[in-house]
């Protein structure tokens, strides 16, 4: 059963998906995609927490300022996100949590993990990388695996002019600077928290190979506590019902196995 | 921006998600607003939440509706009917005129929210506001297989797949699972003089260049540009009203009842 739970002081709402019974298991935050509102995209937030609630857990979703119902106000996201984790924590008392989501929510969740020690687990879909030698050789593959007919376009684009104020996908993103991720993840692994690390077909302009993950946040993303995975027949916004069934169920079963306490 | 009020509405074993935004001041009239259906819906949420904070502003209370298996509601994405829609929002109209009895009810229905808002309004409202009202239900749905067609074989949308598209999914529409019973009642829909109430005024806002298709309209607004792009557009964006919105707010303000514009020039 989903229930409001008002968020700071600022007009912010979230809905709470409650477990039939009361649960210790860590809370789910889920944070917007982008801009598309709590209910998530193709309402992707909206089952996941409810199969998640159904299986045990409690899990807010809520709107961020300027986005869905949320005011504009000045409160930054990461400040809200904060505020999200204290009115669960006062509603329910539980104080350790999983946070993230897709896009911009994974970047989100990032930020908030390192800044909030109440965070235990990240779902990180379509979160940072960088490019790098094996995203090259990613678009190698990626250009054999395109019919003939396109390879002509695929080399104009590759090699064609483009335009400088053409943004790059980490333009569009809340990443941190270059070379802080590898300590800050080394960091989040040894304060024991863990990671859900999911990159789609649709993040292919900046994501194309899985070793550009650890290329990205060094030797420590081979720990045990991180989970990667790349589906590349699936896009960024799980537009097919297969893909959304299926990402709900790879996030119960990680929960289930490595965020139980 | 005057803050929201969110709400469930219906018993507790079938609960509809709404928001209730209050006027500024004493509200002249009040609105319930039905929203567009599928990926429509997730794309302009954001831009009927803004559309309802100006109408607060200018004296118009609004509540806005979540069919149930939609949005925030209750109930699986298959629970979604026409029937069930028609329902919820002859719900919200009655909680609208439990909270504000005295004043003109307007039901606005956007794109297909057009469909359910029609035959709820026959019976309950003073106007009816239509935005991009989708008339033909067959030629819609027609447009949808294509649509989503075209985003099975999107190379941005799927990189990875070379010559095959991604496989087509039975019983989905644009990613969304429904029923069988839902794609013939959306077929049969068919908006006209023959099926649009004759009781309320009718409103309809559109592009300049539809507007005369809507023949049953009693008046048309046109729309600017971009508020009437978004419906065929699907991706993560926001939506925004900008300045050229105020000339439409307007001309809806003009198109109140009298004792609305009354209530206004009073007040």
């Amino acid at each position: 059963m989903d229930e409001l739970i008002t968020i700071g002081p600022r007009g912010l709402y979230g809905l709470l998906s409650e477990p039939p019974v009361p649960s210790t298991l860590p809370a789910v935050v889920l944070f917007n995609a982008g801009f598309v509102h709590k209910v998530g995209p193709f309402r992707l937030h909206v089952r996941l927490a409810r199969a998640l609630a159904a299986a045990g857990r409690l899990v807010l979703r809520l709107d961020l300022p300027g986005v869905g119902d949320a005011p504009n106000g000045d409160t930054p996201w990461l400040a809200a996100a904060g505020q999200a984790l204290d009115a669960v924590q006062a509603r329910t008392g539980t104080s350790r949590f999983v946070v993230g989501g897709l896009c911009s929510a994974a970047d989100l969740g990032w930020r908030l993990a390192l800044a909030d020690p109440r965070v235990g687990g990240l779902i990180l879909l379509d979160g940072l990388a960088r490019r790098g030698a094996w995203f090259r050789l990613g678009q190698l593959q990626l250009f054999l695996c395109r019919p003939f007919s396109h390879w002509p376009g695929m080399l104009a684009r590759r090699f064609g002019r483009s335009d400088p104020g053409d943004p790059a996908a980490e333009d569009l993103r809340d990443w941190p600077a270059p070379g802080s991720e590898r300590a800050d993840m080394a960091g989040l692994l040894v304060r024991g928290v863990e990671i859900y690390a999911l990159y789609t077909g649709g993040a292919a302009p900046y994501f194309l190979h899985p070793r550009q993950f650890t290329a990205t946040f060094g030797a420590a993303a081979r720990a045990p506590q991180v989970r990667l995975e790349h589906w590349r027949d699936c896009d960024h916004a799980f537009y097919a019902n297969s893909d959304r069934r299926r990402l709900i169920a790879a996030l119960a079963q990680w929960m289930d196995q490595h965020c139980v306490a | 921006m005057i803050s929201a009020t969110p709400l469930f509405l219906g018993p507790r074993s079938h609960r509809r998600f709404a928001v209730w935004q209050a006027a500024r001041g004493p509200a002249r009239a009040a609105l319930v607003l039905c929203p567009p259906w599928f990926h429509e819906y997730t794309r302009s949420y954001r831009l009927w939440s803004l559309l309802c904070a100006r109408l607060a502003d200018v004296g118009i209370a609004s509540l806005r509706l979540d069919y149930y298996g939609c949005g925030d509601s209750d109930g699986e994405d298959e629970d979604f009917s026409l029937a069930g829609a028609v329902a919820d929002v002859d719900l919200a109209l009655s909680e609208l005129c439990a909270r504000l009895p005295g004043v003109p009810h307007i039901v606005c229905g956007i794109r297909a929210g057009a469909w359910p808002a029609c035959s709820a309004a026959a019976r309950w409202v003073d106007q009816l506001w239509l935005w991009q009202p989708i008339r033909d239900g067959a030629a819609w749905l027609a447009e949808l297989r294509e649509r989503d067609a075209q985003e099975r074989r999107s190379y941005a949308r799927y990189p990875w797949r070379g010559r095959a598209p991604k496989p087509a999914e039975p019983m989905t529409l644009m990613g969304f699972p429904c029923r069988a019973s839902l794609i013939v009642a959306m077929a049969g829909v068919n908006l006209g003089p023959a099926t649009v109430p004759a009781g309320p005024r009718v409103l309809v806002l559109d592009a300049p260049a539809a507007l005369a298709a809507h023949t049953y309209a009693e008046r048309g607004i046109a729309l600017p540009q971009n508020l009437t792009a978004w419906a065929d557009e699907l991706y993560m964006g926001s939506c925004w009203l900008g300045p050229d919105f105020e000339p439409v707010l307007q001309g809806l303000v003009d198109a109140l009842p009298f004792r609305a514009r009354e209530a206004a020039w009073t007040s």
